[in-house]
Parts: C-alpha cells; structure tokens; sequence
C-alpha cells in the first residue's frame, strides 16, 4: 500500500507516536532502575498500545505486529506474571529501535519493513509467565481476567503478520476491550469484589447516558467488548465475528473519537461511586487539560512570526535612532514604549520557538546505558536544569554533538569498575549532565568523575601525530593542552572501537558549537574528572554583534568570538615573521587588517591609533583592525541572495537601523579566506598564536 | 515556430515583454519574471565575490543580490546615472536585480516575428540571447535572464 505523507491522520499519528516514542525511550531506562514500578510499567504498556491502535488503523501491519507483542509482554510484566530482567530489556529496547526506524520510514513516505522475525520470537519468548502466580497483590480480582486475555494474543497476534485485514480488525475490537477492562482495573476497585459480568451493568446503571454515547461511537462495536468481560476466552470468536476486511477503513472517525470520549465515562464511574453526580461535567474537564491549553503549530509559520519580529526590531532600531534628533517629548515617549513592547514581543515570540533541553537530554540515559553494557563499565547519569528552555534549532543542532560529548566522557573518561575500586573510587562511575541558562546564554555542562586528562599525553601525543611543534607544545598551558583535543587527526586511543577513536568528531563538535555561535570550554583534573563547558547563544535568529567601520561601510562581527576592544598604536607594530604582531599586556597579538580584503587595492598600514577588536578563533586570539566603532547591536541574520550564499568570511546580511545593509562577519571563514589569499602575512599567525605565551 | 520558441516553452506562454537598454541597445525580457523595477539605491559592495555581482541592496527587508548586466554581458562599465535601474527578477523563487541603463517599457511581441540569435557577438553575451525582433524603432534582443542566473551558471562562476 502506497503511504500519502500528507495524510492529515497520519501526520497526526506520526507526532502522535514520535512524542510517545521519546517518552518511551526515558521510561524504558527508568524501568530498568525501578523494575516493580507499576505506574511505569502500565505507562509503558498504555504506550504500545496506543501506537499498535493508530498504526492498525492505518493498517500499518508490521508496525502492528511488533506493538502487539511488545504490548502483550508489558502485560504480563504489569500484572506481575514476569519480572523486568535485563534480557528483556535488550529486546525492547530493540523493538523501540525497529519502531523508530519505521517510523523513519514512515516519514519519507514509504511502507514500512516488516520486523526482523527474530526480533518477534524473541519477543514471544517472553509472553510465557516465568512467575508461577499472578502477583496477587492489589487487586485480587481483576487479575484473573486480563490473564486470560494476555495469554489469548499470542495465537491471534499471528493473523495480523499473515491475514492483514482481519488483523486489523481484531485489533481495534482488542483494542477497545482492553481500554475497558484498564478502566475497569483502575476505577472500579470497589466493583472489583463483584463478577465481572455485574462490574459491567453496575457500570451500565450507573452512567448509562455516556455509556449509550460510547457504545454509537464505537458503532455497535462495544456490544462484543461489552460481553467480553463475562467471558474472557472470546476474543477468537469475537475476530471472527468482525471478518469484514474493509470494515476499518470506511470509518476512519469512530476510532480516535471513541478514544477521547472514554476517559470522560470514566471519570463520572470514578466519582459517582462516592455518589457526586454533579461533578460529572468537571471531571470530564479535568481529563482533558492538554487539548485545551496547547495548539500545534508548523515551525515554518513560527519562523515567519520570527521574520517578522525581526523586521519590527529593525524599524524599532531605526526609531530608536531618529528620536535622538527630535525634540518632541511625546513622539519620544512613545518611541520609549514602542521600544519596549518590541522587546517583550521578540521574548514572547522566541519563547515560543523554545523547547526544553529535556528534548535532547532524554536520549542520553539509553545512549549511556547501552554503552555502559557494551564496554563493561558502570555508570549513573546524572542530569539537572532538564527545564532550560532553548530554540528549537539549536536543541535540534546541539543533539549530536552532546552523543559525542557524552560516548567520550563515557569512553574515554569512566574507568573499568574494578580500576576504579583500586583507586579509591566509588565502583560506579559518574556523568553529569547539566544546563543552565546564564543571562542571554545556555551553559551546558557534561562531567565524569573518570581518570581525566593528562596535559602532558596530550603534548606528547600532539607531538608525534606531528600536529604541533615540540617547542611549542612545551610552552602550552595545561588549558591549551587539554583543547588539543579538538584539533582533527587528535585521538589519545590506542584502539580504534565503535565507540571512539578515530580522532574525527572533537574537532567537529568544536566546528559544530562554532557554527552556533557557542564556545566549548574544557578542564580537567588527572585522576578526578573532565568537565566540558559548551556556551551557547539563546537563539540563533537574532544575533549580538558589534558593530564595526571597514572602509566606510558597516560590518557587523558577532559578539561571541569578540574578546576585547583595544587602542592601540599601531605604529609600534612588530613583524614577527612577517606577520604583524602587537604586544598586548606582554603578549603577542597577530593583527590582520580586514580592510585589506574589504577593498584589496587600499592601503593597509594606518600611521595613528587603530582600533583593534580581538577575536578568539578556537585557541587562537587575533586583532582585526578596523577603521572604527560603532557599538554593540542586536541584529537581524538575513541570509544572502542568491549567487552570495558561501561566500566565504560572510555568515549573512543585516538591515542597520537607518535601514542600509551590514554584512555579517564569519570571522574564522574570514581568517582561513585571508590566510589563503595572502600566504606570506598569515599563515604564520597559526603557529605564532597557538600557545599564548605565558607572561 | 521559431527555433528559439521551441527552445523555450515559457516563450508562447507570454507575449509580453519589458524592454530595457544597455550600452544603446534594446533588450526584452518576460514581464512576468520582472517583480518590479527600482531606481538606483544604495548597492551594499560584498567582498571576494566575482566582479560582475555588485552588492546587495534592501527591498524592503529582503537581501537581494544586483548584479551589473554590462559586466555580466561583457559590455564596457558606465557610471550609473539617473535613468539607471534595478530590474529585480525571480529566479526560481528568489529575487535577484539587475543593473540596466534605464527601462522602458512593456511592448507585445509577436512569436512569429521573433528571429532565431544571429550568430554573431562574443561567447558570453549570445548564450543569453534567445532571439531577435524588428520594432519600429530598431531591433529588440530578446534575452533570457533566467538563463544567465540558473544554478549551472552561478556554480560554474563559484568554481572559477
């Protein structure tokens, strides 16, 4: 069957099952620490089942194939019949891999793959009780129903992979049935004690009206499910009841509608039972929160708002600078406040593009257990400031580099168990995961408490890969020796594994950071633990920049890889190999004048005082020499037109307050293009810049 | 049906054409590629970028690349003046303007009386040219901007 993407239902289905997916992800780790938590196990075991609802729906039948027994085995895990064991959970962390896969697949459009058939033994292996007993515990009574109902699948779960329709079929009724008999398990304790034929009537008097509305919705189906319950063995007999193949198809609407409804004869079950008729409205209300309060909104329609932002921030910036020269005190009140609801609105309107940090940092207690049982090693993730808020984009840009962060400091850093004991350390290893917001800016930490980094190595090591020069390597600070780590070709592992070690990556995730405007920081202590400390801009859309004069035009260099500000004169100026240097505060400053590559044919060599904006290009610190200041700015990123997207040295265009156009430095773009044009003056500033020279 | 019609489809969608001159001759382009016509504004110079790519201007708070049809088609440079115009064109969804010495107006022509390029002017100019017509007042080159701008062209020119 061909997949319309654009199907509105499945589209629905599709964020519907990835937002599930993620939350999967957590709770599936989560169980693993806490393997007894019913809550969880009945959230996960609601979460398959949700997914294998939608997908038999849309007669997706290898999706519904792998829910279902995924679903059956959270069955008897919730009901107590088996324990969550390590095994297990391999095989349904896979199950969620396959799931995401297909539903990769789904994105683009295509059918997706049935399951590896091995996958689905293994996952059948686990649907036999290894418990001798139901767990007797809570609910004595309701427990020998659903038993029977789980054991039941197995053999109809087969049709689904061969017969697809009729699959289908039994699915959705399965699906009701077992959506009644949750709410009879959860609302009607008191019922419980009575057989469940009566449970069903008490149920039935007591709210017949929203029973009666169900029961249309599900369209006569309910009468079937309304009998399961008195007889448990039926769901056989119940598929074949239903055999009609196009049956689910025709009636796309009765499926979610009857979902939501439900839980509203719930909630009135639940509180006339202490006899509140009355409250039966709330508590409908109350089920429902979520719908109420949020919309879903394309992230294209939010761009365009921020575009627009965008433009009014620069009308703003515009009269904000024609309001120095009137004199009229109520034009310039209202400029005041026109100023300040602007600023709310950019807040307001970035703050919907927020999304908590949660997004990538839930993906991390898989990604550190996986590699925790891979390499034999024991680790605890810790992780706090989940709820920092961040743009999409850059929660989205930020997630692989934080995998490679975190496999490094899981790889790298944690030691094996037993050395760790030997040194005197707590067997399990520990990696912390944090972030914080700091003013206009994200911190972002990753720590381990492994055997940390040894400047040294990392000097040695630099210097046989050749990277760097011995001499200099000697006068490297230890902060410098630790950064080494993000040139490319660097890697301290003897052995190249799956997890680590090809030397490729640091140096991307640097670039990557770079490309955000972040900045990575990174110390480490040997023995006691590294810890990375990436900085990164709230937003990629609006842009802190300094405002500088190159050839009488307007550029604007981003404020992050601004140091610092000098005059100086540039006339005591030294060629240190050709390449201007400055001495700052006893240290040597390569400088380049930008203007030269602004306008190649000037002359580059001011006689007076120059203005110099330090810039720190990874490790390396340069003075670019500029012919004057403006002063900082929020500006507005536009990209280029057409035939200027990468050029190189430009990251893009700003409209300036009095509504001209400011090209937008991409100082290290800026520094590789000047290097490369003029060999002779630049390519020494590298190796003159590398080690800042300790005074 | 003339080579240059069957060459390009968009011809005999439209048979209007806005004219405009460059260094004494008329050229027509399709009026519905033009969005609109500006007169000269401040043109922003971007650095390391080939010579024929003037800058960038602000149309309303779009960034919007002009480029100097004169070095484009390999005409001799002439100071900008008050008749000066930006002709700014779609290509493929994104504007893009053109320096022109000055606009003229919008005239039918006919498919019929468009002539196949004579084969004549240097290699750089005739790839543009789509045709020729006979007006009244002289001879029109029909030339097809989204040729000059389309994605081989600007790849073959970041290549160089």
């Amino acid at each position: 069957m061909a997949i319309d993407p654009n199907d509105e239902i499945l589209q629905d289905f599709l964020v519907e099952a990835g937002e599930i997916l993620e939350a999967l992800n957590g709770q599936l780790i989560d169980l693993e620490q806490e393997p007894d938590n019913r809550d969880l196990l009945n959230s996960v075991f609601r979460s398959f089942h949700t997914i294998k609802g939608g997908a038999g729906f849309l007669s997706l039948e290898s999706l519904v194939a792998v829910c279902h027994r995924a679903e059956d085995v959270f069955n008897l895990l919730r009901n107590g019949e088996r324990r969550v064991d390590a095994m297990l959970m391999d095989t349904i962390l896979r199950v969620l891999d396959v799931l995401n896969v297909m539903f990769g697949e789904l994105h683009s459009g295509n059918e997706p793959e049935p399951a590896p058939p091995n996958l689905l033994t293994d996952l059948e292996k686990f649907l036999v009780p290894d418990v001798a007993e139901a767990a007797p515990e809570p609910e004595p009574e309701p427990a020998p129903p659903p038993p029977e109902a789980v054991q039941e699948p197995p053999p109809a779960s087969s049709p689904p992979a061969d017969g697809e329709l009729i699959g289908a079929g039994e699915n959705i009724s399965q699906k009701e049935y077992d959506k009644l008999l949750d709410q009879l398990d959860q609302d009607a304790p008191k019922a419980s004690a009575t057989p469940p034929p009566a449970q069903v009537e008490t149920e039935e008097a007591i709210s017949e009206d929203e029973f009666e509305a169900l029961l249309d919705q599900l369209q006569g189906r309910g009468k079937p499910a309304e009998t399961k319950p008195a007889q448990p063995a039926a769901p056989a007999p119940a598929a074949d009841a239903m055999p009609k193949p196009p049956e689910p198809k025709p009636e796309p609407k009765p499926e979610p509608a009857a979902a939501a409804p439900k839980p509203a004869p719930a909630a009135p079950a639940r509180q006339q039972a202490p006899a509140a008729a009355s409250k039966a409205a709330p508590a409908a209300k109350q089920q429902s929160p979520q719908v109420d309060t949020s919309v879903r909104v394309d992230t294209q329609r939010l761009d365009e708002i921020m575009n627009l932002v965008g433009e009014l921030v620069l009308v703003r910036n515009r009269l904000s600078m024609l309001r120095s020269q009137t004199t009229d005190d109520e034009v310039s009140k209202a400029i005041g406040s026109l100023a300040l609801v602007t600023a709310d609105l950019q807040t307001a309107v970035m703050k919907t593009r927020m999304q908590p940090v949660k997004k990538v940092f839930g993906r991390f207690p898989r990604v550190i257990r996986d590699l925790a049982r891979n390499l034999g090693k024991e680790i605890d993730l810790e992780t706090f400031g989940e709820d920092t808020d961040l743009d999409k984009n850059l929660v989205e840009a930020l997630a692989d580099p934080l995998v490679h962060l975190v496999r490094n400091a899981v790889d790298h850093g944690i030691e094996m168990p037993d050395e760790r004991v030997a040194n005197g350390k707590p067997r399990k290893g520990r990696v912390v995961l944090g972030a914080a917001q700091e003013g206009d800016h994200i911190a972002l930490v990753i720590e381990d408490d492994g055997k940390g980094m040894d400047p040294q190595v990392l000097r040695d090591k630099a210097v046989s890969k050749g990277l760097v020069e011995p001499l200099l390597a000697e006068r490297m600070s230890d902060r410098d020796a630790f950064n080494l780590i993000f040139m490319a070709g660097f890697s301290t592992k003897e052995q190249i594994s799956d997890v680590s070690g090809r030397g490729v990556g640091m140096d991307v995730v640097k670039t990557r950071i770079a490309q955000l405007n972040g900045t990575v920081e990174i110390d480490s202590e040997l023995g006691r633990g590294s810890r990375l400390q990436i900085k990164l801009p709230l937003t990629l859309a609006i842009l802190p920049a300094l405002m500088v004069i190159l050839d009488g035009r307007r550029f604007a260099i981003p404020l992050a890889s601004v140091s610092e500000i000098l005059d100086v004169d540039l006339t005591r100026s030294h060629s240190v190999d050709d390449q201007e240097t400055i001495m700052v505060r006893n240290h040597a400053l390569p400088v380049v004048y930008v203007g030269r590559w602004v306008c190649p044919q000037r002359e580059n060599k001011p006689s007076k005082e120059g203005h110099v904006v330090v810039v720190h290009v990874g490790q390396r610190k340069i003075g670019l020499v500029v012919d004057g200041l403006v002063g900082q700015e929020e500006v507005v990123i536009k990209p280029l037109g057409r035939g200027l997207q990468g050029v190189p040295g430009l990251a893009g265009a700003t409209i300036t307050g009095d509504g001209g156009i400011a090209l937008i430095l991409d100082i290290p773009e800026l520094l590789k293009e000047m290097e490369k044009n003029s060999p002779q003056t630049l390519r020494r500033s590298r190796s003159v810049s590398a080690p800042k020279v300790e005074a | 049906m003339t080579e240059a019609e069957i060459k390009s489809p968009a011809y005999s969608s439209s048979s209007a054409y806005v004219t405009f001159s460059l260094a004494d001759e008329t050229y027509a382009i399709d009026v519905l590629l033009v969005q609109e016509v500006l007169k000269l504004t401040e043109i922003a110079p971007v650095p390391g970028v080939p010579n024929y790519i003037l800058g960038i201007i602000n149309l309303r708070g779009d960034v919007v690349t002009v480029i100097d049809a004169r070095r484009r088609m390999g005409l001799p440079d002439k100071t900008p003046d008050d008749s000066s115009r930006i002709v700014v064109i779609d290509v493929d969804n994104q504007n893009v303007g053109i320096l022109v010495d000055s606009v003229a107006e919008v005239v039918q022509i006919n498919a019929d009386d468009i002539g196949p390029a004579p084969a004549v002017g240097t290699d750089q100019s005739s790839r543009f040219i789509l045709g020729v017509t006979s007006r009244d007042d002289g001879l029109t080159i029909l030339i097809s901007l989204e040729k000059l701008l389309s994605d081989e062209e600007w790849e073959l020119l970041r290549s160089l």
